[in-house]
């Protein structure tokens, strides 16, 4: 799903709390500020099951959330310092432009005018998402290619709809839309009938199946009809940042690859992690043991992943192309060296 | 294209549950708590007004669930008709078509494609007295029993979806006519049995489903190790392995005679038999091709099975009294008459850059000492220099040149006043003993200019692998089957006698058959026959497009 640009008010509190910190924090490269300051400050979405939203005791979880605390992991080295800020679509990337936000960890679809055009830089990729379908498991559909004829929910306002009726056009299939401002509107239409399936991105699709009165009355198709590989984002003006930002994710990733995760290196037994990080620190800023508290504090890439979207949590979202390379994926990342 | 998809595995706890549920339902229905004493008529009264609320939901204009709704009139038609009644709420059909889906895999479709799970908990949540909901009940299982019954009788594919060198005619299932047959069908098993594939072909390969299900389940086989070909008599530590794999499959003794290393002729024979079944060379010695052959895993040769099998689905459903069928996979073309082969020999088949198409057509006629004419690409690209530089040469093997109705000598022709864009002449080779095509082609006049001929060159018909050709098919006994052909063909006075004296005059003659008879251009990598089930190469890698398709692989996700 790739929003439209379109100006909104980011809400009253949290343009207060900012100005704060924008101001501080106006000459200084991002790291320092960030050392100062001693929190991440962190732009997440407004709720979206997985990725980023509070649970019933008010605290951050998710994919992207668990992604802002390996940050203050390796910055600070302690995951507890973030201050979460929650975005709307449309004000995500003005927010980071603006210094509001050291980092954007949410849901954010890669593309060349975002990468290009607002002086942000997409530091790599965390999740391989893809435009998808739900549909009542009664219909007993395997493929988008049988829902001919159908009536489809969909939220207005991105490139969602114009994707499906591309995809559909090209099957020579004719399928209507029934178009919503707001997820949860399409989601209740949806969970009324009013539509024989919804589409959106997939892991999207996954969180309002989780949200429906009975998810196992539903199921995603495996069929992904576009590409949306959401990264984290952050100014493209501070090479320092950039670089520091984008070898977390990396090393996240890197760490699954060399067997590392959160009890090998709590047993202490990782001195691979030890290994990695006291070659990379210097050149990163970071202490020497950055990415065993990475890791300790978070886990690797796998981890974070089956904690946060997979199939042992509401998410049930199988790792797919989102496994490592080495493992029938396409998640790779160079080497930390 | 469909999509597998992981749904809700049904388990014989949950037919249970719905036979309990349908009890609760006939009881409801019938016999309500204050008059236990059920009549036939109070249930076909019951039974008559579900079935008017199906007909007013498919009538009215309302939007109905995607399955109904892309069935609407074909339902529709069916419930309003005369005795179009209720199919699945009555008897213990809903738990038959449950079943049957839930037995999907014999038939080498996925159970998990089929909401099973979803349509036994419609009924088990069901308010009984809710005459709509029961009748949209009805309506979500005669649309899945549509499509399951689509997907057993005519594919999952359009066969040139999955791959563009597949021609058959698409099938499309006769929805209207499967309610007619289901209503009247003594049990679904009945019905789901005259519905699919009917061909001998099929069921065969359905028992050998079963029967590598089995080998699976119980382990499959180890590999064999490589090394160099072993030969009966010799002593060799490999031999045990070989035992062992070949119990499996083609009744070897696992234990063998007191010294076990030793290839003994008891496992000779069953190196043999396996060797038949791959189309390899039968001599018992057990070379690469052999070791390659056998450590294919059990998975992947149940995968063969469902993929033939998914191709008979899309073959037609009758395929002719009597008819020609070949096999590209198989190098192998049969000649059949009421369900019997009567003939069996070896074809060579395209390069896997000229495929041979698949396709199904009629022999309208054969010609015997037929002419050969050059492609014209190939005329200019390949010939021309030899035009110019030797004519004569050209000429000795019997060409000549073609304008229009004059046929010139190569030597009377000035070469080098043509080329590329300026070539009048069709370039074509007279009967004869040296002519490309033999002495006979059996035409079946088709959009790929694809037939059957004999060939000069006999010598590949020994390889055991034999994709040699641009497209056409070469057979290897082709005055035998010219002389059956006639005679399937309704063309009296050719005996054997009278083909051999035409030959023998070089001069061209067609004769046309008096009835065409059928033949099935076939891709198939596993079949059952006298050998037992055998399998063979994916020269085109056409059965890796079908799997990919079918597990969903062409997007990568």
């Amino acid at each position: 799903m790739i929003r439209n640009p379109a100006a909104r008010w980011m809400a009253r509190a949290t343009v207060c709390s900012l100005m704060l910190l924008a101001t501080t924090g106006a000459r200084a490269g991002t790291l320092e500020d960030v050392k100062a300051r001693g929190t991440v400050v962190c732009g997440v979405s407004e709720g979206l099951g997985g990725f980023s939203e509070k649970d019933a005791a008010g605290t951050w979880r998710g994919f992207d959330v668990d992604f802002c605390q390996a940050v203050a992991l390796a910055v600070i080295g302690d995951a507890a310092k973030v201050d979460y800020v929650p975005l709307s679509a449309t004000d995500r990337f003005k927010a980071l432009a603006d210094k509001k936000v050291d980092l954007l960890a949410r849901n954010s679809t890669w593309t060349l005018s975002r990468d290009a055009g607002q002086g942000l830089e997409f530091v790599g990729v965390s999740y391989f998402d893809g435009q998808g379908f739900m549909v009542p498991a009664l219909y007993g559909a395997t493929s988008p290619l049988q829902l001919n004829g159908a009536t489809i929910c969909v939220v207005s306002g991105t490139t969602t709809q114009d994707n499906a009726a591309a995809y559909f056009d090209k099957a020579g299939l004719k399928v209507s839309f029934l178009p919503f401002a707001e997820r949860q509107d399409a989601r209740k239409a949806y969970a009324d009938g009013q539509c024989d399936a919804y589409t959106a991105d997939r892991s999207a699709l996954a969180g309002e199946r989780a949200d429906l009165p009975k998810p196992d009355g539903h199921m995603i198709l495996n069929d992904v009809i576009s590409k949306e590989p959401l990264g984290p984002v952050v100014r493209d003006d501070d090479a320092k940042w950039v670089n520091l930002v984008r070898w977390v994710l990396f090393g996240l990733i890197e760490a699954e690859e060399s067997g590392l995760n959160q009890s090998n290196v709590a047993t202490g037994q990782a001195t691979e992690a030890k290994r990695l990080g006291a070659s990379s620190g210097p050149l990163l800023g970071l202490p020497d043991d950055w990415l065993a508290k990475v890791i300790g504090g978070v886990g690797n890439s796998g981890e974070i992943f089956e904690r946060n979207l997979g199939e042992e949590t509401p998410m049930q979202l199988a790792r797919g192309i989102n496994a490592l390379w080495t493992q029938g994926g396409i998640l790779y990342a160079p080497p930390l060296q | 294209m469909r999509r597998p998809f992981s749904s809700f595995a049904l388990s014989r706890h949950s037919v249970r549950l719905l036979a309990g549920a349908f009890l609760v339902f006939t009881t409801a229905v019938v016999a309500p708590p204050m008059a236990r004493a059920a009549t036939v008529q109070e249930l076909q009264r019951s039974l008559a007004i579900i079935r008017i609320n199906a007909i007013d939901l498919l009538a009215k204009g309302e939007r109905l669930p995607l399955p109904i709704q892309q069935r609407r009139d074909i339902l529709r038609a069916y419930y309003e008709e005369q005795g179009g009644e209720l199919l699945w709420l009555r008897d213990d059909r809903p738990e038959q078509l449950v079943a049957a889906l839930d037995g999907a895999a014999a038939d080498g479709l996925r159970p998990d494609d089929y909401p099973t799970g979803q349509l036994l908990s419609l009924l088990q949540e069901t308010d009984f007295k809710d005459v709509r909901g029961l009748a949209l009940i009805e309506l979500y299982f005669s649309a899945a029993f549509l499509e399951y019954t689509a997907d057993l009788s005519v594919g999952r594919f359009l066969p040139s979806k999955v791959d563009p060198n597949f021609f058959l005619k698409a099938r499309s299932l006769d929805q209207g006519a499967a309610l007619q047959a289901v209503a009247t069908a003594d049990s679904l098993d009945d019905f789901f049995e005259s519905w699919q594939p009917s061909s001998s072909y099929y069921a065969s390969l359905r028992g050998a489903l079963a029967q590598y299900r089995e080998f699976e389940a119980e382990g499959g086989w180890d590999l064999v190790p490589l090394g160099p070909p072993l030969k009966p008599g010799m002593t060799d530590p490999r031999v045990a392995y070989i035992r062992a794999r070949l119990a499996v499959t083609d009744a070897a003794d696992p234990e063998g005679p007191s010294g076990a290393d030793t290839y003994d002729p008891d496992l000779v024979a069953a190196v043999e038999r396996f060797q038949a079944r791959h189309g390899l060379d039968v001599d018992g010695v057990v070379g690469p091709a052999v070791l390659v052959a056998m450590n294919v895993p059990v998975e992947d040769r149940v995968q063969e099975i469902v993929l033939a099998m998914e191709r008979w689905r899309w073959m037609p459903r009758d395929l002719g009294q009597q008819y020609l069928m070949v096999n590209i996979a198989g190098f192998d073309l049969r000649r059949v008459k009421d369900g019997e082969t009567e003939q069996r020999m070896s074809v060579v088949v395209g390069k896997p850059y000229s495929r041979t198409p698949v396709f199904s057509d009629m022999v309208r006629y054969i010609e015997l000492n037929p002419y050969w004419t050059v492609p014209a690409g190939i005329a200019v690209k390949e010939e021309l220099g030899k035009l110019r530089s030797n004519p004569g040469g050209l000429a000795a093997q019997g060409f000549e040149a073609v304008r229009g109705k004059d046929v010139f000598d190569l030597r009377s022709i000035n070469w080098s006043n043509y080329g590329p864009g300026n070539f009048p002449f069709q370039l074509r080779q007279q009967p004869g003993p040296k002519n490309a095509l033999g002495r006979v082609k059996f035409m079946f006049p088709n959009e790929h200019s694809v037939y059957l001929h004999d060939t000069p060159s006999r010598s590949l018909f020994a390889r055991s692998e034999r994709a040699f050709s641009h497209g056409c098919i070469r057979v290897s006994q082709p005055l035998d089957l010219a002389e059956q052909v006639l005679v399937a063909g309704g063309v009296s006075g050719w005996n054997r006698d009278r083909i051999n004296q035409t030959v023998a005059t070089d001069k061209n003659t067609v004769v046309k058959l008096n009835e065409p008879l059928p033949i099935h251009l076939t891709y198939l990598t596993a079949w059952v026959d006298e050998n037992g089930v055998n399998f063979r190469k994916d020269i085109y890698k056409q059965d890796a497009k079908l799997l990919a398709a079918l597990d969903g692989k062409a997007l990568a996700w």
